[in-house]
């Protein structure tokens, strides 16, 4: 199923998540919104990192998949995008 | 003390400044050019979108067309911006010349601006992550990419504000509160227009930063053009990259 949230980070930055969804696993994932990563090619490597993904599941998959601090990401948090995708009814 | 490059106002569209940015920013890094502050206005006005965002999602492109106001993405992050009555500013240089925390080099390349704005009377802050406020209403936006080890950095000071223009492109998440967002935007941006109490040309505020960028990195500016290399490498960015469907639908 196909849904769309706007998620707005309290006092920051704005994220808005297309998602597919199936049985609670992540089919397709597009983040996109007015925030910063550096380097910009990692938001790919954060998508690609969720497809196929238990929407529980998000900050534990993005942990295990980004070296840390090789993608930096200003305006959100990974656990943003686990709440704004649990906060789905 | 170091000489860095300063390139006076180029009035383009939108894409082909977006272009010569990218172009500086690659020479610089080939060290082609010296560390570069440049000054920019656009014709036609130009609505800008993040390199994050979707244009479908932000822009009413229709609208836009009927107007007459460009659409383009931006190769750094941050909102969708109509630029009209401003003074865009961008500047290249290298990671060494900033500190490496992205906010604490967001805030130094911005205390230019916030010297420059001094200078003409007027008093401001950097307001994390990437905005500059006077009064606690916003008057600059800024935006940043590194590459390579270095940084592209541009951003606005706005002259004048037309909160209804904006809002005729930029899309709302909601219709109902539409005139909502108008009158917030009227009430957190502020112009140089309403903070001076006067004209301030485009001319003097660039005097005014570039002092403020010398105080800021303790450089000394030398005014030359782009190099034959940069023009050539812009238009060919702006044709290629920055014109094209892919680009700006990209997301």
């Amino acid at each position: 199923m196909k849904r769309h949230i706007d998620y707005k980070i309290p006092g920051g930055k704005l994220l808005r998540i297309d998602l597919e969804m199936e049985n609670n696993i992540i089919q397709d994932i597009k983040i996109t919104g007015d925030f910063f990563i550096y380097p910009e090619e990692g938001i790919l490597s954060i998508e690609n990192s969720l497809r196929g993904v238990d929407k529980n599941q998000v900050v534990k998959a993005l942990k295990k998949s980004l070296s840390p601090g090789k993608i930096k990401i200003i305006g959100f948090d990974i656990s943003d995008i686990e709440r704004a995708i649990s906060s789905l009814p | 003390m170091t000489i860095w490059r300063v390139v006076r106002q180029i009035e383009a569209k939108g894409a082909m400044q977006m272009a010569i940015d990218e172009a500086m920013l690659i020479a610089r890094i080939r060290k082609k050019i010296p560390n570069t502050l440049r000054f920019f206005t656009w014709k036609p006005a130009c609505v800008t979108i993040g390199f994050f965002q979707s244009l479908r999602q932000e822009v009413d492109a229709e609208k836009a067309k009927e107007l007459g106001i460009d659409v383009v993405r931006r190769y750094t992050g941050g909102g969708a911006v109509l630029h009209d009555r401003e003074l865009t500013y961008s500047i290249v240089l290298s990671e060494k010349d900033v500190p490496s925390d992205i906010i604490e080099s967001y805030k130094k390349i911005c205390s230019g601006i916030v010297n420059g704005l001094k200078s003409i009377g007027i008093d401001s802050e950097f307001m994390p992550i990437n905005d500059i406020l006077v009064n606690g209403k916003k008057i600059s936006g800024n935006a940043q990419t590194r590459r390579e080890g270095f940084v592209l950095q541009h951003g606005t000071i706005l002259m004048d504000v037309d909160a209804k223009k904006m809002f005729s492109v930029l899309k709302v998440p909601d219709e109902k509160i539409r005139d909502k967002m108008i009158k917030s935007v009227e009430e957190r941006v502020t112009s140089l227009k309403k903070e001076a109490g006067r004209e301030i040309g485009c001319r003097e505020l660039e005097d005014a930063l570039i002092k403020g960028f010398e105080k800021a990195f303790g450089a000394e500016f030398m005014e030359a053009g782009l190099t034959d290399w940069e023009l050539r490498q812009a238009e060919k960015l702006c044709r290629e990259k920055y014109s094209t469907r892919k680009w700006c639908y990209w997301r």
